[in-house]
C-alpha cells in the first residue's frame, strides 16, 4: 500500500500538472492576449474589449477555447532612405522612424493575424505615404533652417504621426511617434552644396577681417575720446580747486588792508627774493646799499 | 543480505541433500526471484532521484540578486511588487515565478553614427560628393552639409517605473534610443550653421540633449538620466581647409580687435591717471596757494607791531636780508664803478666759466 501511496501521488501531480496546461494559460507583463471560443473572440464585458492583460488564466481546452498572445511592447521600425520633394520641388531625402505598440489586440489579429512583420510591411507603406504627403507642403528652408521660428521639422513629424494614426486607427496600433532619423541631398546637389560652403568661408574670410579692422580702429578712436573728455574734465577739476582756493585765500587778505603800504613791501620784497633765486645776473649801481660801504663808509653808515 | 534474500538459498541446500532435484524449475524460479529483487532496487533509486528532482525543481526558482542589479519578479506573468534588491530571494520555480535582473548601476552607451560613418563603417571619406547610401552627413540649418556622430552615456534612474519601462515596455530599447539620438542629431544639426555646429559644439550638445530628453523621457515616459554626451563634429573634408583658414582669419581678427580692446584700455587708464594727477596737482596748488596766504596773512599780522613803531628801520633790516639772500645765490654781480664795470664772482662758479677763462 506504502508503494503505491507514492506512485499514486506522482501520477496525480503529473496528471494536475498536465490539467493545468490543457486547462489554463499565462499572459505574460509584455504580452496582451485575446481568447477565443469556437474560434469567436470572447470580449470582456467591462471593458467591452477582447484584451487579456498579464496574468493567470483558466479556459477550456482546444478545440473549445484557442488563446493569441502578441507582443504588447514599443516596436520601433525604421524603413529606407528615400528621396521626396519638398513643395517648391526640391529634392530630399529622408528615412524616418516610427514606434508604435498595439493598442487592441482584436483589431491586431483581424488585420495581420498576429503578425508584427506583416503589421510592419503594412506600416511602411502608410507612413511613405505620410512622408511625401506632408513633407511635400512644407518649403526646403521650414526643414531646415537657423531661425529657430522658420523651422518646422517638429511640426512635420507631428503631422505624419497624426497621418499615420488616422491611416491605421483601425489596424489596433497605437502610433507613439514618427521622427526624422536622417536627412540627404541628392549627389549632384552635394557637389553644388561643397562649392557654395567653400565660396561662403572666402567670403566671410574678407568681411570678417574688414570688421576687424574696422572695430579695431573705432575702438581706438572711442578710447582716444573718452581719455580727452577725462583729462578735460581733470583740468577743470583743477582749475575749480585753484579758483576755490584764491576765493578762499580772500579772507586772509582784509588782514594785508590794515596796513597796505606795510603789504605791498613785504609782497615786493618776496617778489624780489623769489625772481633772484636762483642763476640770478646782478649789474648794481655801487650806491647800491651795502655796496655803499665799499665806496662811502661814512656816508653809509649814516644813511 | 536481508533474510528474505538468504531464506531461498537455506531451501536449496536442503533440498538437494534430501530430495531429487529438479533443476530446471530450481533455476526459473532464482532468476524471477533475481529479476524481482532487481526491479524492487531499480524502483527505490527512480523513486530517491524523482524526489531529488523534485526538490531541485522546488528549489530552482530561488534566485541571488547580485549587487548593483535590482530584480522584477512576474508571478504568472505578471509583475508582482516591489523590485528586489540584491540579496537572496525566494521564488516558486518557473512558469510559477520568473525573475529577470537588471544591472541599475551601469554606464550604458549609444552611438549615433548615422551621420558619420560611411556604409562601411569608416570615418569621413574626402570626395566630390556624398553619396546618399554610403556617405553619413547631416544637413545644417543653412543648407550645408556637417558630419555629427554623437556617443550618449546614461544610466536608469533608480525608481520601479523606469526599470519596468526599460526592461518591459520596449521590444528592442537599445534600437529605440539609438533612433532617438538619430532624430536628436538631426533635429540639432537642422537647426544651426555648419561653422556653429562645427565650431560651438557645447550648444549643439545640449540642443541633442533636450531633444533626447523630449523624445525618450516624456513622448515615450522612460526616465533615463543622461550622464555625458560627447560629440564628433566635422565638416566635409573637401571644405576642411576653407574653413580652417577661415577660422584662422578669425582668430587674427579676433586678435586685432582684442590687441585694440587692450590698447584702448590701456589708453583710458592713462588717461584716468594723468586726470589723477592733474586733479591732484589743482588741488596740491590750491592748498598751497591757501596756506601761502594764511602763513602770509599771519606773518604781515606779527610783523605789523614792528613796523608801525619804526617803519624806516624795519625796512632798512628787511632790505638787507633780502639782499643777503639775493647776493649770495647770484651767479654773477656786476656793479659800475667808474669807467670799468667790475665782476664780482659767485663763491663757487661754475666748471664751465672756469674753462672759458683759461682755453685761449
Amino acid at each position: 500500500m506504502k508503494k503505491n501511496h507514492v506512485t499514486l501521488t506522482i501520477g496525480a501531480i503529473l496528471v494536475i500538472m498536465f490539467g493545468f496546461m490543457l486547462l489554463s494559460y499565462q499572459v505574460r507583463h509584455t504580452e496582451v492576449a485575446i481568447r477565443t471560443t469556437f474560434g469567436n473572440p470572447v470580449i470582456n464585458a467591462e471593458t467591452g474589449k477582447a484584451d487579456i492583460g498579464p496574468g493567470f488564466r483558466f479556459r477550456f481546452p482546444w478545440p473549445i477555447n484557442e488563446v493569441y498572445k502578441f507582443d504588447n511592447r514599443i516596436q520601433n521600425s525604421e524603413w529606407t532612405f528615400e528621396t521626396t520633394s519638398t513643395t517648391e520641388g526640391k529634392p530630399i531625402l529622408v528615412k524616418v522612424f516610427a514606434t508604435w505598440r498595439i493598442s487592441n489586440a482584436l483589431q491586431f489579429f483581424q488585420k495581420f493575424s498576429g503578425d508584427l512583420s506583416l503589421a510592419n510591411k503594412t506600416l511602411e507603406s502608410t507612413v511613405r505615404s505620410a512622408q511625401n504627403s506632408v513633407i511635400g507642403k512644407y518649403t526646403f528652408e521650414q526643414i531646415v533652417n537657423t531661425d529657430a521660428d522658420l523651422i518646422k521639422l517638429s511640426e512635420i513629424e507631428d503631422k505624419m504621426k497624426e497621418e499615420v494614426s488616422g491611416d491605421t486607427s483601425t489596424y489596433g496600433i497605437e502610433i507613439k511617434m514618427v521622427g526624422i532619423k536622417r536627412l540627404g541631398l541628392p549627389s549632384a546637389v552635394t557637389t553644388a552644396v561643397f562649392e557654395r560652403m567653400k565660396a561662403e568661408r572666402q567670403a566671410r574670410i574678407t568681411k570678417i577681417e574688414a570688421e576687424g579692422e574696422r572695430e579695431a580702429k573705432m575702438l581706438r578712436a572711442e578710447a582716444d575720446l573718452k581719455a580727452n573728455e577725462i583729462l578735460s574734465k581733470a583740468e577743470a577739476t583743477a582749475k575749480v580747486l585753484r579758483g576755490e582756493a584764491e576765493a578762499a585765500s580772500a579772507q586772509y587778505f582784509k588782514e594785508f588792508e590794515k596796513n597796505p603800504e606795510l603789504a605791498n613791501f613785504l609782497f615786493n620784497l618776496n617778489a624780489l627774493e623769489g625772481s633772484l633765486k636762483e642763476n640770478a645776473t646782478l649789474i648794481l649801481d655801487p650806491n647800491t646799499p651795502p655796496f655803499n660801504l665799499l665806496t662811502q663808509p661814512n656816508k653809509a653808515s649814516k644813511e | 543480505m536481508s533474510e528474505e534474500e538468504k531464506q531461498p538459498q537455506g531451501n536449496k541446500s536442503t533440498t538437494e541433500e534430501h530430495h531429487a532435484p529438479d533443476h530446471k524449475e530450481v533455476l526459473d524460479d532464482a532468476r524471477s526471484r533475481a529479476l524481482s529483487e532487481a526491479l524492487q532496487s531499480s524502483f527505490k533509486v527512480v523513486r530517491v532521484l524523482m524526489v531529488a528532482l523534485g526538490i531541485a525543481f522546488l528549489c530552482s526558482g530561488i534566485t541571488k540578486v547580485d549587487s548593483g542589479h535590482q530584480a522584477l519578479q512576474l508571478r504568472f506573468g505578471k509583475f508582482k511588487s516591489p523590485i528586489l534588491e540584491s540579496g537572496l530571494h525566494f521564488a516558486w520555480p518557473y512558469p510559477i515565478d520568473e525573475i529577470v535582473q537588471i544591472p541599475v548601476n551601469q554606464n550604458r552607451s549609444i552611438t549615433s553614427d548615422v551621420g558619420w560613418r560611411t556604409t562601411d563603417e569608416e570615418d569621413p571619406q574626402d570626395s566630390y560628393s556624398f553619396a546618399p547610401d554610403y556617405d553619413g552627413y547631416t544637413l545644417t540649418g543653412d543648407g550645408n552639409t556637417v558630419h555629427i556622430q554623437a556617443e550618449m552615456n546614461f544610466s536608469l534612474k533608480e525608481s520601479d517605473q523606469t526599470i519596468q519601462a526599460y526592461e518591459f515596455k520596449f521590444n528592442n530599447v537599445t534600437n529605440f534610443l539609438k533612433s532617438a539620438l538619430d532624430n536628436a542629431v538631426y533635429h540639432a544639426s537642422a537647426s544651426r550653421s555648419a561653422l556653429d555646429a562645427y565650431t560651438r559644439q557645447s550648444a549643439l550638445q545640449n540642443d541633442i540633449r533636450e531633444r533626447i530628453v523630449k523624445v525618450v523621457n516624456q513622448v515615450h515616459n522612460l526616465p533615463i538620466q543622461v550622464n555625458s554626451l560627447a560629440l564628433d563634429v566635422t565638416v566635409p573634408i573637401g571644405v576642411k581647409p576653407a574653413y580652417d583658414a577661415f577660422l584662422k582669419s578669425q582668430q587674427e581678427s579676433q586678435q586685432k580687435v582684442s590687441t585694440a580692446r587692450a590698447t584702448a584700455i590701456s589708453i583710458i587708464a592713462n588717461a584716468e591717471g594723468q586726470a589723477r594727477v592733474i586733479e591732484s596737482g589743482g588741488k596740491t596748488t590750491a592748498d598751497r596757494l591757501l596756506s601761502s596766504v594764511e602763513a602770509e596773512s599771519k606773518s604781515f599780522s606779527d610783523q605789523k607791531p614792528f613796523y608801525e613803531s619804526n617803519p624806516e628801520l624795519f625796512q632798512q633790516r628787511l632790505v638787507s636780508e633780502t639782499m643777503q639772500s639775493v647776493l649770495t645765490n647770484a651767479v654773477d654781480i656786476f656793479y659800475l664803478s667808474g669807467r670799468q664795470p667790475r665782476i664780482w664772482l659767485n663763491r663757487t662758479p661754475a666748471k664751465v666759466k672756469l674753462k672759458e677763462t683759461q682755453a685761449p
